[in-house]
């Protein structure tokens, strides 16, 4: 175990110095660069501030520069705001960005999960449909369209909440409910594929005939297994609703990484637009990782070879 | 097949049970009795046929009144709810709202479905290919699905568009790019339980190629998750296609797709509620009728269902 | 079935119930801020800097205005005017080419020391050092010898036309007569900057330095910084020592970036006193139903079309005044923006101090169509294809599909596309002049005719269109030098003409500024410039309005 977790982690290193890389070139072959303002800057005056902040230099140099400091842990100066490093701009829209992707996941899976056993013990009938159709709603109504309505109805007209913003504790509540009901859709979906999956399964008719009753089948039998394609989700999906959270933070107005990633790539602010990826690299790295381990502990059949195969 | 009697006596391979010439026509019959996908299907395929025919209306003189050109603006006539001339009401350009759905639609239909189709076929064979082989091979195919899913989209969209332009052929490795990942890692999921199971077991007893395993046996099994994660797919490219439009790569104003209509009605909707509420229902619509149709097609090709 | 659906309808509520509860309860958060005095102020876009020598953003400059002063400083109603800033009074010399600028005994730095003349000389010793590389040196080009600092092709500041006579008088040398000097004075690059504090976190040159941060920014003004959350406010509270701290009754100001979408909700959440913009199809709605919450200013802007007149087939004069006659721009403004804008028959906005722009453009199909025939086209269908060139956004979208379409219906164009970039691509398309038409917007910096005819000069770096011309380059240098006002005014107007005659632009409206405001806030008066001082503004409790009933 202790030599697969090594080499795990010797994998993701290399895959991270390779996104850092890829990322740095990619973001330099992108047109404009941090300071093309629509007020044009004499190119004197860029050619001094490119010299302040070493883009003069040849490309590759450049890159061994910053892969350098970034194995110190120093991720540059941020161009587009002036005065701060990427370091303190991360350690400030992180959090937010956290706790608002943690609450979308809890209220995903808190809606997602049961619904998906219910109409997966219900299937094909009245429940089952109607609340996959509920499950679909949030798919269909994409975030730009569900944050807005909720941010009017929860927020403006019945006041119970903020309408936008970051200052009071419950104001993570409407942004969570945004990102939730999208993802809960995913899960819903994919649990009761799960679920129903091993409800075929021989062992359960098995259980079945011996006359063990449904509720008993659903939670000794069928959870573990029938989950499966939602745990493997959820790597995906962690990552994605941290990432892929700029539109609410967009609609909501917080200061999360996602709206840090967007403005620094509108801003071409190349320090920040690496200093996120990297955030999201590892982040990444570490769900995929934690989900490889978590399946192979949800699924018995793998328990038992897999360590020695992998290492 | 030589083979077949041999096989067909062990009572877990359950594929072979439908092996022939019948797998598609058992799966057919066995879907007609699923009223709600047959509804399903009927409606799904009559909003396809009106968005792919609905644009030749205005060659025929009768019907050319029903969906007018959909970029001409009646400024005078803007944000109309819905009335004789406009059936759906009219946008804040005074552009009719159905005309312009139906001919975005045929847009987001084809983005949608070619490239789910595009992005599902290499997540699959990529995720099953991974999922078998385990050990190195394995971690390098997933660490280089890391790395993708990892990479700044948007600066990449940017990058292609400035570099080949506007093309369709470059939003479908843009969409195919992104959507085909985490396919990859269900399917990979599957596979890797699926592969310690009694009839893989025995089709590598028996001596069968990897890829006949991969094809044959595992990748059929799969067909669960992988419909319900394409049913999950296709609304997320039809809306990452919006997103793209915007940073110039697929439909350009004055067109429209479902996903663009969505996205201007979104920022509309306190003034012109049509602009959203139409394009929504068709969009919803057609997802719904996926959603159960791809149940229902889960349910026919599903291997074990023949022994109810 | 009904069960579990109760049971997690319970669960939600217990869920949801407390924070409704504790939302619902006190007083809202504008009038909450009312009552301590403390302004929230929608801002747009984050400022990328507090450094008075690296902002070039209209957002930016907000802040600053709250932060700094100069030598003169923004009347609370109106911005032709100049009151005493950090000079207490000023003169020139018969042909406005020498300015003295008498500082105050009393001014004084957020941290207590004297704002002295050498503090303004080591400002604009900072901003136009090369190595400096600020964004909008060019400013100070008005100051003698300024340029040829900047480009270093001289290397004495000594050169430069800028001296403290003594601790308390500065006097401006300048390049040519300039009547509107003080203006300038006004403007975020003439702001003085604290010495001391700049040396303490870097040398005079460093743009990267810890100086602007809460606990370690200095400023003159009547605020001085109190936090700063990157994309989530930035706060300011009175500094201390200002001269006139007696005027200033706000307790903070709070400038948060936001957009117009949220910018709105926000606001009818009462969450926001001031929204900086607001979402163009709830203007009429506004308007219709609460007028006394909705402002409709006029603003010293240009929108317009850039031609490239370089390519074909936009090098044909007669075809882009054909395009110019067949835009109705009542119709886009009245239908598309629906904010009250001034159609636009010319370039430079109408300018208090007696400029009044050439417009020769108004709507005119039968003049269009005639046009395009001597351009050398029996039908609009003839004219080659080219392409409407715009960033990403829903307003300029908008507006382009109107006068597509305008085009199409007047003339006949069929092969005419828009395109949506993402914004520096089509910043960087646009300086590379790879496209046929491009969407462009200008902000004038400080009032007069010259901020924004000055980019059609030839080779000057905001032209992007090709197009030169040495007469519209000679007026401009010309006018400089003229004697009176008024001459000066002739000669642009003259320049003026010129530009309209070869037409490299499209012009398109005049800006009107459309923004929310709480009856809470006094003294917030139009400004075709929009620089607000806030150490006028303040707020007082008005009675519970109808729209925000909770």
């Amino acid at each position: 175990m202790f030599r697969f977790l090594l080499n795990r982690l010797l994998q993701s290193i290399v895959a991270l110095i390779a996104i850092i890389s890829i990322t740095f070139f990619l973001a330099r072959a992108a047109p404009g660069g941090p300071f093309l303002e629509e007020k044009a800057i004499p190119p004197h005056i860029v050619k001094q501030m490119e010299a302040y902040y070493g883009l003069d230099k040849p490309l590759p140099v450049q890159w061994l520069t910053y892969m350098g400091n970034f194995i110190q842990g120093d991720l540059g100066p941020s161009f587009g705001n002036k005065g701060y490093t990427v370091n303190e701009v991360i350690a400030q829209g992180l959090p937010v960005s956290l706790t608002i992707g943690l609450g979308g996941l809890l209220i995903a899976l808190g809606i997602g999960v049961p619904i998906g056993i219910i109409a997966a013990a219900r299937q094909n009938q009245f429940a089952d449909y109607s609340l996959m159709s509920l499950a679909m709603m949030g798919i269909c109504l994409p975030t730009f369209v569900t944050g807005p309505l909720l941010s009017i109805y929860l927020g403006i007209k019945f006041g119970w909440f903020n309408a936008t913003g970051w200052n009071e504790p419950s104001d993570w509540f409407l942004p969570s409910l945004t990102l939730g009901v999208f993802y809960a859709a995913y899960i819903a979906r994919l649990s009761r594929g799960g679920i129903l999956d091993i409800l075929r399964q021989d062992y359960v008719r098995t259980a079945r005939a011996k006359g063990v009753p449904e509720w008993r089948i659903m939670v000794r039998h069928t959870l573990r297994g029938g989950l499966l394609p939602v745990v493997i989700y959820l790597g995906p999906a962690i990552s994605g609703l941290i990432s892929g959270s700029f539109i609410v933070e967009n609609i909501f107005e917080l200061p999360g990484l996602g709206t840090h990633f967007i403005v620094a790539t509108t801003n071409r602010d190349y320090t920040l637009i690496l200093g996120t990826v990297a955030v999201y690299a590892v982040l990444i790295l570490t769900m995929n990782f934690l989900v490889d381990i978590a399946q192979v502990y949800l699924n018995p059949r793998l328990r038992s070879s897999t360590a020695p195969e992998k290492a | 097949m030589s083979d077949a009697a041999s096989i067909d006596s062990m009572p877990v391979v359950p594929e072979k049970v439908e092996k022939g010439t019948s797998l598609t026509r058992d799966a057919w019959l066995r879907l007609q009795k699923n009223k709600l996908a047959m509804i399903c299907l009927w409606v799904f395929a009559a909003i396809a046929a009106l968005c792919f025919i609905g644009p030749y209306f205005k060659y025929i003189p009768g019907l050319r009144e029903v969906l007018p050109d959909p970029n001409a603006t009646h400024l005078s006539e803007r944000s109309q709810l819905p009335n004789a001339t406009y059936l759906l009401g009219s946008d804040h350009l005074g552009r009719d709202i159905f005309s312009r759905v139906v001919h975005g639609g045929r847009v987001s239909l084809m983005v949608g479905l070619l490239a789910t189709l595009v992005s599902i076929t290499i997540g699959v064979v990529y995720g099953a290919i991974s999922g078998y082989a385990s050990g190195r091979t394995d971690a390098v195919m997933m660490r280089i699905v890391d790395i993708l899913y990892s990479m700044p989209f948007m600066i990449m969209v940017i990058i292609l568009t400035t570099m080949f332009g506007n093309q369709l052929w470059l939003l479908f490795v843009a969409i195919g790019a992104v959507e085909w990942v985490t396919m990859a890692r269900i399917v990979r999921g599957q596979i890797m339980s699926l592969k310690k199971q009694e009839f893989v077991e025995a089709a590598v007893s028996l001596g069968y190629s990897d890829a006949r395993i991969i094809f044959r046996h595992l990748i059929p099994n799969t067909i669960g998750p992988v419909i319900v994660y394409t049913t999950l797919t296709v609304p997320s490219v039809m809306l990452l296609e919006a997103v793209l439009s915007y940073l110039g790569l697929g439909v350009q104003p004055p067109d429209s797709s479902w996903g663009t209509l969505i996205k201007e009605g979104a920022d509309r909707m306190q003034s012109d509620p049509a602009l959203l509420v139409f394009p929504a229902i068709f969009f919803s619509a057609t997802l719904f009728c996926l959603n159960f149709l791809g149940d229902g097609l889960r349910d026919a090709f599903d291997p074990k269902s023949s022994k109810d | 079935m009904k069960r579990v659906l109760s049971t997690f309808l319970r669960l939600l509520l217990t869920v949801t119930l407390p924070c409704a509860l504790l939302a619902c309860g006190g007083p809202s958060p504008v009038e909450e801020a009312t009552a301590n005095n403390v302004l929230l102020l929608g801002n747009g876009a984050e400022p990328k800097a507090l450094d008075p020598h690296l902002v070039s953003s209209v957002g930016d400059s907000n802040i600053l205005l709250s932060l700094f002063e100069g030598l003169c400083a923004f009347h609370p109603s109106d911005d032709n005017m100049s009151i005493p800033g950090a000079a207490e009074s000023w003169e020139s010399n018969e042909d406005y080419t020498v300015w003295t600028f008498h500082l105050r005994k009393n001014g004084r730095w957020s941290n207590g020391d004297p704002v002295t003349a050498h503090d303004f000389v080591y400002a604009y010793e900072r901003i136009l050092t090369p190595a400096m590389g600020s964004p909008y040196s060019s400013m100070l080009y008005f100051l003698k010898n300024g340029a040829k600092f900047n480009q270093e092709e001289i290397d004495s500041f000594d050169e430069v036309g800028v001296k403290a006579l003594d601790d308390y008088t500065l006097e401006c040398t300048l390049e040519q007569p300039t009547a509107f000097f003080p203006e300038l004075t006004k403007h975020t690059t003439y702001y003085p900057v604290h010495r001391a504090t700049i040396e303490k976190f870097g040398s005079m040159t460093d743009q990267f330095t810890k100086w602007q941060r809460p606990g370690n920014h200095v400023s003159n003004g009547a605020f001085k910084l109190k936090s700063w959350w990157i994309n989530h406010s930035v706060v300011v509270e009175p500094n201390p020592y200002y001269w006139d701290k007696d005027t200033v009754t706000l307790k903070e100001i709070h400038f948060i970036p936001m957009t117009e979408f949220t910018e709105e909700r926000a606001f009818r959440a009462e969450q926001l006193h001031y929204t900086y913009a607001m979402p163009s199809n709830l203007i009429p709605w506004y308007g219709e139903h609460y007028p006394d919450l909705v402002r409709r200013e006029p603003y010293y802007g240009s929108y317009f079309y850039r031609y490239n007149t370089t390519k074909p087939p936009l090098d044909n004069l007669k075809l882009r005044q054909a395009l110019a006659y067949a835009i109705d721009r009542n119709a886009i403004i009245d239908n598309v923006t629906l904010g009250n804008q001034t159609p636009a028959g010319g370039f430079t906005p109408p300018t208090p101090g007696g400029y009044q722009p050439p417009t020769p453009y108004s709507f005119d199909p039968e003049k269009a169509r005639q046009l395009l025939q001597e351009a050398g086209y029996a039908d609009g269908g003839e004219v080659p294809e080219f392409e409407i060139l715009m960033n990403t956004h829903e307003s300029h979208r908008a507006i382009a599909e109107a006068i597509q379409d305008m085009w199409r219906k007047h003339l006949g164009l069929t092969n005419v596309s828009i395109a949506n970039q993402e914004w520096k691509v089509f910043q960087s398309t646009i300086i590379e002049m790879k496209y046929d038409v491009g969407r462009a917007g200008w902000i004038g910096d400080y009032m007069d005719p010259t901020t924004f005819l000055d980019m059609w000069r030839t080779d000057d770096s905001n032209n992007n269109t090709g197009w030169s011309n040495p007469d519209y380059d000679r007026y401009l240098k010309e006018a400089a030098l003229e004697p009176t006002p008024e001459a000066r005014l002739a000669k642009l107007h003259a320049a003026e003409e010129i530009l309209m005659a070869e037409l490299p632009v499209l012009p398109i409206y005049w800006y009107t500024r459309n923004y929310l405001i709480h009856p809470d806030v006094q003294n917030w008066n139009p400004l075709l410039l929009d620089h607000h001082n806030y150490k006028f503004i303040h707020l007082k409790a008005a009675p519970p309005h109808p729209f925000f009933k909770r």
